[in-house]
């Protein structure tokens, strides 16, 4: 006797955003630790380029959140230029200069010292909202 | 397994850094501090085989002087030095044993905490000759050490001795010791003074104006 056993499967599909983010000139060392730190998170890709292209590539890979390093912020401004032709772009910007007092000029929200997992998590919900919807015009 | 302790006031970098060497075969995380004081507190707690130092870090300086004093043989390497050969220089003055900069790899940092272990120094080329050239700068600034403090004071004894014109074995019977030793020690002495014959020892002490108690030590052996 041949029982046939059939079941019935329900496929639920669930849409996982991707967030993309784009990383310019920041030393090597703390882009290998942001870079291991992103990697974990299938649902997060990640693209170093240099600073002269960084708004290029933002629009090229669609960036959701941009990091930048506190120095190129301090000198060039990046941050601005990249927000001016992106502005729903999330930025980042992280410095290896714990005493650097520039950190107060570009906060709305107060700065706050982050783990490579609170940087992640930063970035989520920056993108996503804190509900997992995509937040819109603000950025940390 | 070498265990590191990391030093980094800047969490992402404390915490980076952890994970990151984390993955490094043959070596572990055996703790992180954030501070001076933290520092203090888990050098006793955790017995690293290395340290590694953020000299990004508040009062890096101090941490490290502190490092040494209390832990002397306790390899340091830094992070974050910049590519300026003078502060390469005060890192190594200060007793750091390996460096890697902003713009090192994971490698680069593995290798650095693997050679400090060792007791090695991982260094390009380029910095070992300036190294290099800096011991000779320091070495040229030092007084000469006088040949005759130089001397034990065994070797003095058998100075004086020839001085007296006294063969070997004689001084073998004055001192009661072997000839095969007084010859030992004049050979050394000859050594110690840059001197090949007897002849010049004795002139030596001419010059040095026969003020033989003044100069020769009587306690060292």
């Amino acid at each position: 006797m041949v029982i046939a056993a059939a079941s019935l499967h329900t496929h639920a599909e669930i849409v996982v955003k991707v967030i993309r983010v784009v990383v310019g000139d920041v030393p090597r060392i703390l882009r290998e630790i942001l870079e291991g730190a992103l990697k974990l998170h299938p649902d997060i890709e990640f693209l170093h380029t240099d600073n002269d292209h960084l708004s290029r590539a933002a629009a090229a890979f669609g960036a959701d959140a941009a990091i930048v390093a506190e120095a190129a912020a301090r000198n060039t401004g990046l941050h601005r230029t990249v927000l001016a032709d992106h502005p729903d772009l999330k930025m980042f910007v992280v410095t290896d200069e714990g005493r650097a007092a520039h950190m107060l000029e570009l906060r709305r929200t107060p700065v706050v010292e982050v783990s490579p997992t609170g940087l992640v998590d930063a970035i989520r919900t920056a993108v996503l909202g804190p509900h997992g919807s995509p937040a819109r015009g603000s950025h940390q | 397994m070498i265990g590191v302790l990391i030093v980094a006031s800047i969490r992402l970098y404390r915490e980076g850094l952890a994970f990151f060497l984390h993955n490094c075969a043959g070596i572990t995380v055996v703790g992180t501090a954030r501070d001076r004081c933290d520092v203090i507190v888990q050098l006793a707690a955790v017995h690293p085989a290395v340290v590694l130092v953020d000299l990004a870090t508040d009062d890096s300086d101090a941490i490290v002087r502190d490092i040494i004093r209390l832990a002397p043989a306790l390899p340091i390497v830094a992070l974050g030095i910049s590519d300026r050969e003078q502060d390469v220089m005060t890192c190594i003055e200060a007793g750091v044993a390996g460096f890697v900069s902003r713009e090192g790899t994971r490698d680069d940092l593995a290798n650095a905490i693997e050679s400090a272990a060792r007791g090695d120094l991982q260094c390009t080329p380029q910095l070992a000759g300036r190294l290099l050239r800096r011991v000779a700068s320091l070495a040229s600034r030092q007084p000469a050490v006088p040949a005759e403090s130089r001397l034990t004071g065994r070797e003095w004894e058998i100075v004086r001795l020839i001085e007296q014109n006294f063969s070997n074995k004689e001084i073998a019977t004055r001192l009661g010791i072997e000839v095969a030793t007084v010859k030992n020690h004049v050979h050394n002495l000859l050594d110690k003074l840059h001197m090949r014959k007897r002849a010049e020892v004795v002139r030596w002490l001419m010059r040095l104006g026969d003020s033989s108690a003044a100069v020769a030590p009587t306690s060292r052996r």
